[in-house]
């Protein structure tokens, strides 16, 4: 097996006049955590957008798992993603009229695992992450720390091969942010999981195993 | 897998109540507007359509007597202007026979005499039983503006024409002499513009014996005048070509307004026509929109289903199903809704219509509102669903 679970080359995204990636090339060892970090705008998310599928290069070609990615039908793309990439966004994205335990369920719909086992798996999760009380609140009705939280069990619940992770302690103050490292790198250690996260702020590098920096649409 | 969608979908629209409720009341609206119109416009129609069914439904025949016959100062039969030949009353009976065109037919006596002071009098033997001849063109229950119409049966009685009542000075009660018989005014009658106008009606057998007198001879199965009630008026013209035949070098008389009448009311059916698609059309246009706008507000949470693993096929079903759903809901209420309206309104008084509202034509526009409903929510889904199923989840999420 290939050791490189993303392997990008001469990767380039541009939205009309913008160029936002330039001919960017990327290699991502498995179960290790890369940590991507650039200024606000350098093209971070568009980045990870590429890399978990959610929209297509303007020109270069990406390889995740051993196959070409830019290739791949939607549906195979909506596949990888339910199967194999847990994605945490910056905002969390959580569907604003469907409980902590419905968003986190979510993932799980529309496969074979019976409507009881997925909801046994997601109350499992989000109990473990200090939420077993806010199974059935809104979004609205959480507070920020505890919405990253049912963003990370979401992306955790499907036991995904890897994680990418769009400024994960963005919005929460640094006590809880560490604990979400914390959690994720564990993920890499515990369960082989890749880790891909992207922050403009401070990260404790103690947790990378490999610091890129973007800049001028190309890593460094 | 469905149940998934069609649990979410539900989900979805007890959760957002305020939109649900906003989609459903638009298409809601527009269903009940469009089962109003349709069925007012229907029943317009109808109304329309009975109205002309019984439009110039009547006419008269009779044989002119052939030229030289007689001198015009003489006593005769007579259509106004022309004297007539004698039509057998068993062709009368034929005519009548044939009930695919004709309601009834009765045979009409005009004759016109000279009375004491040698001055004509136009008698009308009719007969009172004889739905065609009171309904028909001679003479009308409704025609009475004074006294009482003569009953079945009623004999040495009359009615008098209110112009030759005027004239003779005759009030109801006095007694009137025709021939050799004198007969009891019992009502004054206004027949307006008639092509078979009398001054005096009397029943038909009492007019057969005082013909004879005056002829000198028994006068026979004979009528002068039929007087027909065609089955519909659209058959009016099929009918007359056929009495006609019957009656060769027959004259017809009739009002003759079915045919400028009927190509008005064709015109007003084709309005119609063009009037029900205009407001399908925008049922669906307003329908589509409202859809439109509530698919719109929801571009984020389909890249956000779409980002964790929702395939666009399980995304737009959900769509599909929630349009469908509000749809169902909005076209059953709305459906409703306006029979009830249609129910309550005293339509048939604010239309001047003769006819009773049937709701049985309502019910089957609440089936079709129901209808136009789900097909205009499919529709109306179907574009944002399948555009937002083309775009990346990325632009979704931007969006």
């Amino acid at each position: 097996m290939n050791d490189l679970i993303y392997n990008a080359k001469n990767l380039s995204k541009s939205f009309g006049a913008i160029s936002v990636l330039r001919d960017l090339n990327f290699a991502a060892a498995r179960n290790k955590t890369h940590v991507i970090i650039g200024r606000s705008g350098s093209g971070k998310s568009t980045l990870l957008s590429l890399l978990a599928g959610l929209d297509r290069p303007t020109s270069g070609a990406i390889e995740f798992d051993g196959a070409a990615l830019e290739t791949r039908c939607n549906e195979e793309l909506a596949q990888l993603r339910r199967q194999k990439i847990g994605i945490i966004f910056q905002s969390f994205n959580l569907l604003p009229s469907w409980t902590a335990v419905e968003n986190v369920e979510a993932v799980l719909m529309h496969s074979d695992i019976a409507p009881d086992a997925r909801r046994k798996k997601a109350v499992a999760l989000l109990s473990e992450l200090g939420l077993g009380e806010r199974l059935n609140n809104l979004p609205a009705e959480l507070s920020v720390g505890q919405q990253q939280r049912v963003a990370v069990a979401r992306t955790l619940v499907n036991d995904p091969k890897v994680i990418l992770a769009d400024e994960p302690t963005g919005d929460v103050d640094p006590e809880l942010g560490l604990e979400v490292i914390k959690r994720l790198v564990a993920c890499v250690k515990n369960n082989g999981t890749t880790l891909i996260i992207a922050t403009h702020g401070l990260f404790p590098l103690e947790y990378a195993d490999k610091v890129w920096e973007l800049k001028d649409g190309k890593l460094q | 897998m469905m149940s998934d969608s069609l649990t979410c979908a539900i989900r979805e629209l007890r959760r957002r109540k305020l939109r649900t409720a906003t989609t459903v009341l638009g298409n809601l609206l527009a269903v009940m507007a469009m089962v109003m119109l349709a069925s007012v416009l229907v029943y317009s129609r109808s109304s329309k359509d009975n109205v002309l069914n019984n439009l110039g439904t009547h006419f008269l025949a009779y044989v002119p007597a052939p030229p030289g016959t007689g001198d015009a100062a003489d006593e005769c039969f007579f259509a106004d202007p022309a004297r007539t030949s004698l039509i057998p009353l068993s062709t009368v009976d034929q005519i009548n026979a044939n009930k695919s065109l004709v309601l009834s037919a009765s045979g009409f006596l005009l004759y016109r005499l000279k009375d004491v002071d040698k001055k004509f009098v136009h008698v009308g033997g009719f007969d009172p039983a004889n739905p065609a001849a009171v309904n028909g063109s001679s003479l009308q229950k409704s025609d009475i503006i004074a006294g009482e119409f003569i009953a079945p049966g009623q004999k040495g009685v009359c009615l008098m024409e209110e112009g030759f009542a005027l004239v003779r000075q005759m009030r109801i009660g006095e007694r009137f002499p025709i021939g050799n018989k004198s007969f009891k005014l019992a009502g004054i009658v206004r027949p307006g513009i008639r092509p078979a106008k009398a001054d005096v009606y009397i029943d038909h057998e009492e007019a057969r014996e005082l013909i004879s007198g005056r002829l000198g001879k028994p006068l026979g199965p004979f009528a002068n005048i039929v007087i027909v009630e065609v089955a519909s008026s659209q058959i009016q013209p099929k009918t007359i070509e056929w009495v006609k035949t019957l009656l060769p070098g027959c004259m017809i008389d009739t009002y003759a307004c079915y045919d400028p009448a009927a190509r008005v009311m064709n015109m007003g059916q084709k309005s119609i026509a063009v009037l029900l698609a205009v407001i399908f059309a925008g049922t669906v246009l307003l329908m589509a929109r409202t859809h439109w706008t509530a698919i719109n507000e929801r571009w984020r949470d389909i890249g956000i289903l779409k980002s964790i693993g929702w395939t666009n096929s399980q995304v737009v079903s959900q769509i599909m199903l929630e349009s469908l759903l509000q749809s169902a809901v909005a076209g059953l209420l709305g459906g409703l809704a306006a029979v009830i309206v249609l129910v309550v309104l005293p339509l048939k008084n604010f239309l001047g219509s003769e006819i009773a509202f049937s709701t049985t034509s309502s019910l089957q526009m609440l089936a079709a509102g129901v209808v136009l409903a789900l097909v205009t929510g499919l529709l109306a889904a179907a574009g944002p669903a399948l555009a937002a199923a083309r775009t990346t989840p990325a632009e979704s999420l931007r969006r």
